[in-house]
Parts: structure tokens; C-alpha cells; sequence
């Protein structure tokens, strides 16, 4: 794995990780990350002036600001809340403890991962770029932060939306856009690749298919893009391609590693769940694959009765290896809306 | 319906909906650009700038959604124009070329679009009416990250129960067009879907479905 160690990423991240490491040497405790997360929300608070608490809250039924997210630069897409350049150290600190304490330890790297590579962005565009870099990623509540009632996490900007609802002892990822631009760079003399494992492991998969699987798998069609992508709230395609009741162990083992990319972004308890939801429908979980079989070069889409997976290279500044978006959805459950509902 | 619920041109936005009553007027234009002249250069800025940048710059993009019930078919189509053929585009949108949009030439294009698309179902052709267009700004479609939507129906005789087919050929704009069918989960629980095939670009696509007899 090329993944740079997080310390060369973010100075404060390196006392995150290390809180990381020790819980998850503990037995996982569900209602405790619960209140681990509440605990940084309500701390991240506390630094916040009126102003900055009134600007990064919304009500959780804020159906507007819900769907405030995009793959766009942050200039071409509104986005709510605070951003993240217009905070001060302390509070950018607090702000990065909720999000390391409601992602995984390799779900917090792969949000570093594609802030820094919008890092490199901005320092390699010329000056009529629009707004790239670390400063230009937002953070909002919807909803207080409760141990009890849903509310819900956004952080995101160009590239990136994460949108995490909590829900008492449940933690939701989905609708969450995962992309990066430059996908492979290279930091404090170390190759970076914020998507690196998920683009590896698909080309493992679709290689280890049998010839007739591969031809079930690999539509006969160009895709040019996300079918899902922002904007596509509530919609479910027809899935297609192979479907994956009758794969090796193998084929399994690698399909599950490849979806935990998404799935275990979010901490550790939640992509538990999660995988464990997915791999009971698996029988009714599709893989279809459009384009070459390199790594990197082609769009491919997993999809079952709660999980849509999209990852599409984009033809957009020449490599398409170097430009990847990805759409992570849940069909019966976007937004927590299967818990916030009850 | 009060005027105000059927238009909307918020932020320079324009949105008209079909309503029962059909359409209303909509005296909101879109909002006004510098002239062609003056747009060239910020035009040619915006795609030096994109080079490096996460919207699509050489294409345009044509996503069609389709569904499907026992009487009717649906389209709701994202067209995403590239920032390098805008101007091309434009050409066919801004029949007056005075750098705006009006409300005509919104509703004309939002028709030509769907001429230039033929669906059938079981081999009888279909004739979508336009149901609701959104436009971004001008200056969004400029900069390659402006999304048209319309949403169009037609009406289908009621389909018996057992095995149909609904075709679908794009021809919007082919030479500047990459192309995107998929057909949506329906919510119709009479209508199961089957195999979709489309041909390399899908620009060509068939969608074989089934209609269920439901229990009374």
C-alpha cells in the first residue's frame, strides 16, 4: 500500500490516530463511540463563537441543506456551514477530532488523502483556478449532537461529501462522494494515492472472474459517468451485470475487501454493521464493469438491495487514472432515513 | 397555481413546470449575460482555468433516466454541457444570439431535444410532451458545470400482462455527445424489468420488461 503514514499529512492528526489505535485495542463499544463522537461534536462546539454555532447548525429536516454537496469546486456549488480556512487552529483542530472520531482510522486517512491531493491541486493551478486546497472544505451540523436522536455530520467540498448521520447507536454513511484529483501525488517524498486500494482491488476481482462471469460482468457500453452521482437522491437504477450468487470464496473475499473501502470509511462499529448487511444480500448484489482491464481505466458498479457503489474515471485532464469520482449509496437508507423515520 | 409557484428564476435560474392547466407564461428571463462578444473572453478564461479541474470540458453529456408503467414512460434527461462546446451548444439554444436565454428559446430547445429522441414501446412510437425544464445560469453552463434538465411523459395504451419492450435512440447532438441510459427501479409493482442492451456510445438502447397480473 502506497498510502503515506498520516503524520506526514496533518500534525494534529498524529495524537487522533494514536486515541484511534488505543480504542481500538479495547473492546468496540458501540453506544461508547456514540458518545465519542457526540463528546467532539459538543467539544468542536465549545470553540465556536455564536456566529460560528449559528453558521455550522442546521435542523435536521433541513432537506436544503441535505443535499448541499457536490464533486464541483467549492465555487461552483454552495455549500453550508463552516469553512474549514476561516477557522482558527483550535478550532480546525476540533473540528478534524469529530470527523477522526466518527471515521474509521482508514476512512480518516482517505478524507486527508483527498484534502491533500486538492492541496496539490491548488498549487499546481494557474491563478484563474477556482478556490482548491485545504482551506476550502466546509463542516455543518444537522441536528444536535445526541446520543439518542439522529443529526447528522457533513463535511466535504471539491471531491469530497461526506455526510454522516448518527442515530443513537447506529452511524450511516451513505450518500457519501469519494473522488480525488490527482489520485496519485506525492508528499514529503512518498507516493500518495487516496484511492489507490479501491482501483488495485477491482482489477483483482474483475481478473479473477472466470471467462463466462467476465462476460456477465463487462457491460458493452461506454460510461462515461456517475448514473448516481449528486442530484440523484432517491433514485435506484435496474442493476446489471454478474450477479453474485455463485462466486469462489475467493471472488467473495476480494468483493467484500473492495466494498469495505466505502463501507468501512465510516468507525469501525457502524462498518461492521454495515459489511454485515451487505455480505446477507450478497446473493442479490450485482458487479458490472465498463471499459479496459487496467487499473484505474475503467468505471465499475457493485450493487445490491442496500448498497450502490459507482466509481468512474474521468476523462477530464488527460490520465484517466489520475481523476476518479465514486458515489457511495444506500438505496433503502441515505441520510439514516430508515432510522430517522421510526 | 399562482405565477410565482409555476416559475422560478431564482439566482438567475429558470425553471418552468407543466401544470394541469398546461403552461403557464413566464415572464422571467434567464438571467442576462454580457453579450457574446464580451462572454468570448470570460469564456475562453473559464477554459483555461478548467484544465485542471473536476467538470467535463469536451463533451456533452446526455443521462437519460427512463421509467416505466402500465401507462405511461417517463424520461428525465441531465444534459451536461462541456465548457470547450458551449459555444456550439448555444448556437442551437440562443436562436437570436443576443447572449440570453428567453423562455421560448428554453421551451424550443427542451422540444428539439426530445426530437431528437425516439422511444417505443412494443414498436409503437411514443411521443413525450415536456413536463418541466430547469436551466442553470448561463455563466454555470459556461463553465462546463451547468446541468439542463427536462423532464418529459408519454402516455402508453395499457400494457396487457406478459412481455414488452421499450426502445430508445438519442440522436441530440451526436458529433459533441457521450451518452448515459439507465432505466429507474419502478414504482409501479405490476411492471418487472429485464435485460437492458445498448449498443457502444448508447445511443441505442432496449429495455425488455414484463407486466404483471397483480392480485385482486
Amino acid at each position: 500500500m502506497n498510502i503515506i503514514t498520516i503524520q506526514h499529512l496533518h500534525r494534529v492528526s498524529v495524537a487522533i490516530l494514536a486515541g484511534l489505535a488505543l480504542l481500538a485495542s479495547l473492546t468496540p463499544c458501540v453506544a461508547a463511540k456514540t458518545g465519542e463522537i457526540v463528546s467532539a461534536a459538543t467539544a468542536f462546539l465549545a470553540t465556536l463563537d455564536d456566529t460560528q454555532r449559528g453558521k455550522v447548525s442546521f435542523p435536521f429536516d433541513d432537506a436544503a441543506q441535505r443535499v448541499r454537496w457536490s464533486n464541483l469546486p467549492v465555487s461552483m456549488a454552495k455549500h453550508g456551514g463552516l469553512r474549514m480556512g476561516d477557522l482558527k487552529a483550535n478550532q480546525r483542530d476540533a473540528a478534524m477530532r469529530v470527523l477522526a472520531a466518527a471515521l474509521s482510522r482508514m476512512g480518516y486517512e482517505k478524507m486527508i488523502g483527498i484534502v491533500e491531493s486538492d492541496e496539490v491541486l491548488r498549487k499546481e493551478s494557474g491563478p484563474n483556478a477556482p478556490p482548491f486546497g485545504r482551506d476550502e472544505y466546509f463542516i455543518s451540523f444537522l441536528g444536535k449532537p445526541s446520543m439518542t436522536a439522529p443529526w447528522m455530520i457533513q463535511f466535504g467540498g471539491h471531491h469530497l461529501a461526506l455526510n454522516i448521520t448518527i442515530a443513537g447507536e447506529q452511524g450511516v454513511l451513505t450518500p457519501s462522494l469519494i473522488a480525488v484529483q490527482p489520485a496519485r501525488f506525492t508528499l514529503d517524498g512518498k507516493t500518495v494515492r487516496p484511492m489507490g486500494r479501491e482501483t488495485d482491488k477491482a482489477l483483482e476481482l474483475v481478473n479473477d472472474l472466470a471467462a463466462e462471469q467476465r462476460k456477465q460482468a463487462i457491460l458493452g457500453s461506454q460510461m462515461r459517468d456517475l448514473v448516481l452521482g449528486p442530484g440523484h437522491d432517491g433514485e435506484t437504477i435496474q442493476p446489471e451485470g454478474l450477479r453474485l450468487s455463485a462466486i469462489t470464496d475467493t471472488q467473495r473475499k476480494l468483493l467484500l475487501e473492495l466494498i469495505s473501502e466505502w463501507s468501512g470509511i465510516i468507525h469501525d462499529a457502524a462498518a461492521v454493521a454495515k459489511l454485515n448487511e451487505i455480505k446477507a444480500n450478497l446473493s442479490d448484489t450485482w458487479f458490472a464493469w465498463s471499459g479496459p482491464l487496467e487499473a484505474g481505466k475503467a468505471y465499475f458498479r457493485i450493487q445490491g438491495p442496500t448498497v450502490i457503489i459507482e466509481y468512474a474515471p474521468q476523462k477530464l485532464g488527460g490520465d484517466v487514472t489520475m481523476h476518479i469520482h465514486s458515489m457511495y449509496r444506500d438505496p433503502t437508507n441515505d441520510y439514516g432515513r430508515k432510522f430517522s423515520d421510526k | 397555481m399562482s405565477l410565482s409557484q409555476d416559475c422560478d428564476n431564482r439566482h438567475g435560474q429558470m425553471r418552468i413546470v407543466r401544470t394541469s392547466q398546461g403552461r403557464h407564461r413566464c415572464r422571467v428571463k434567464a438571467s442576462l449575460l454580457p453579450g457574446l462578444k464580451s462572454g468570448l473572453l470570460g469564456w475562453l478564461l473559464l477554459l483555461f482555468a478548467s484544465e485542471a479541474v473536476g467538470h467535463r470540458l469536451d463533451e456533452y453529456l446526455q443521462a437519460t433516466r427512463v421509467s416505466v408503467s402500465t401507462h405511461r414512460v417517463d424520461l428525465s434527461l441531465d444534459l451536461t454541457p462541456g465548457v470547450s462546446i458551449v459555444e456550439p451548444l448555444l448556437v442551437v439554444i440562443d436562436k437570436d444570439r443576443d447572449g440570453r436565454l428567453s423562455r421560448d428559446e428554453v421551451s424550443a430547445y427542451a422540444q428539439r431535444v426530445l426530437e431528437d429522441i425516439q422511444v417505443g414501446v412494443d414498436g409503437k412510437v411514443l411521443t413525450p410532451r415536456v413536463m418541466e425544464t430547469s436551466f442553470p445560469k448561463l455563466s454555470e453552463i459556461k463553465s462546463g458545470h451547468g446541468v439542463i434538465r427536462i423532464k418529459a411523459t408519454a402516455a402508453v395504451d395499457p400494457l396487457a400482462s406478459g412481455s414488452h419492450a421499450l426502445n430508445l435512440t438519442n440522436a441530440h447532438l451526436p458529433s459533441i455527445s457521450v451518452y448515459l441510459v439507465n432505466a429507474l427501479v419502478p414504482k409501479d409493482p405490476a411492471i418487472q424489468l429485464g435485460k437492458q442492451t445498448r449498443d457502444e456510445l448508447q445511443k441505442a438502447y432496449r429495455l425488455e420488461f414484463s407486466v404483471r397480473p397483480l392480485p385482486r
